[in-house]
């Protein structure tokens, strides 16, 4: 059973995510974001610009992205021999090692998910920006919000940090080209997770159906 | 409109775009599904409280093997070295190396233990009801709401073991001279980081609202 309307836009409800207190949406100034009165979680925004700079950070992201898994994320030399990983190099020998189940955690959440999220974004928003939905774009921008928090290349950053002061104090241990990549793509991971007015994206697939 | 809940008023928020149905009178108990985004709407989230409390209990049973077995073992020139989580915090401690130390002892010791932790203690908060009355009650609950966020929003963070193993084992591989063998420490703890996560993501901090909205 498909729910009843309630309008949309200025004067419609509003009701708080993690408190459940109801409000009418009154218009924020611009640049600004409306929060709950009793708990503080973040209700709304008024940003026009928010949608193009999600867009530009996406795209900016997908190319970093291929980079950090192409090209190396570390060098390492030790007893005259040396040693670079990609990120499924990692995976592989977690694998080969026995723990199967956390080379599979690092394989979706360095690769599957980051990679998943930055194409299922530019799906939606690259049409959507010429006021166009393509088939599936609802079920597609759905996941991409549930599985957000599982894309953890920040965390990878962090991660190449704590192994190079570690590899460090061994032998010679350089960060490569890939290192730089990915970390520049966590940032833009992060940059468009904050620009990204989801509201404002479901709007604009309604009004585009 | 002054403090009415959306539940209270007969309306529904969709988890998934946020917009706000109305809940007819004659069908409530029915499936309802978002106009916009075609998501099942609910009042709260599905069986918030058992879900949680069963990923809680689960994550808890995986952080005794997590810290007990070893995540790695390092073998040097013939020695092996057996490393949990714990020995290798102490060993950056001890190697002068405190800034990292604290780093990895934050996302690999403090971090799950504060989501097991936050978590009980808000289940509990809303199975016993505690709550103070007055004006006090919004404030401590408007603070465990916000405990609630810090759970949600730290968790991803204790992945960081994981990767720092990910990127050792392809690293160290010399063969004879040296090698670092995942153990199965590493699977417990990949098991508390997603036991944990999805323990945050079935709570329901509304739950925390309603135990005071019952009282008053």
């Amino acid at each position: 059973m498909l729910s009843m309307m309630a309008p949309d836009g200025e004067g419609a409800l509003v009701a708080c995510p993690d408190c459940d207190l109801l409000y009418r949406e009154a218009l924020v100034p611009q640049g600004t974001h409306a929060c709950c009165a009793r708990c503080h979680a973040f209700l709304y925004c008024n940003d026009p610009g928010a949608f193009d700079r999600a867009l530009a950070w996406t795209t900016a992201g997908g190319i970093l992205l291929v980079l950090a898994n192409v090209f190396p994320v570390m060098v390492f030399a030790y007893g005259g021999k040396s040693q670079s990983n990609t990120l499924v190099e990692g995976v592989v020998e977690l694998a080969r090692g026995g723990v199967e189940f956390v080379a599979l955690l690092v394989f979706l959440t360095s690769i599957v998910f980051p990679v998943l999220r930055t194409t299922g974004l530019l799906y939606v928003l690259l049409p959507l920006r010429r006021g166009r939905c393509l088939p599936g774009a609802r079920t597609v921008f759905r996941s991409v919000s549930t599985l957000e928090q599982w894309g953890m290349l920040d965390v990878y950053a962090l991660a190449i940090l704590v192994t190079v002061v570690k590899l460090g104090q061994l032998a010679e241990a350089h960060i490569g080209i890939g290192c730089f990549a990915l970390v520049a793509a966590a940032v833009t991971m992060i940059v468009t997770g904050s620009a990204l007015d989801r509201r404002d994206v479901w709007r604009r697939m309604e009004a585009a159906r | 409109m002054k403090n009415r809940t959306a539940r209270g008023a007969g309306y529904r928020r969709c988890e998934v775009c946020a917009l706000v149905a109305v809940v007819p009178k004659a069908a409530s108990d029915a499936r309802l599904e978002c106009r916009r985004c075609h998501a099942t709407l609910h009042e709260r989230k599905p069986r918030a409280f058992s879900r949680t409390a069963a990923f809680v209990i689960a994550g808890f049973l995986f952080y005794i093997p997590a810290n007990l077995y070893p995540v790695m073992t390092i073998e040097l020139l013939g020695r092996s070295d057996p490393n949990t989580i714990f020995t290798g915090v102490r060993e950056l401690f001890q190697s002068g190396m405190w800034e990292i130390g604290l780093l990895v002892f934050a996302a690999s010791i403090l971090v799950p233990l504060m989501k097991l932790v936050g978590l009980t203690y808000l289940l509990l908060c809303v199975h016993f009801g505690w709550a103070p009355s007055g004006r006090r009650s919004t404030l401590v609950r408007r603070d465990r709401t916000v405990l609630y966020r810090m759970i949600e929003f730290v968790g991803r963070w204790s992945m960081l073991d994981m990767f720092l193993l990910s990127m050792l084992v392809a690293l160290v591989r010399f063969g004879a001279i040296a090698t670092i063998v995942p153990g199965i420490g590493a699977t417990s703890f990949a098991m508390v980081v997603v036991t944990t996560m999805f323990a945050a993501a079935s709570f329901d901090p509304r739950l925390l609202w309603d135990v005071a909205e019952a009282a008053e």
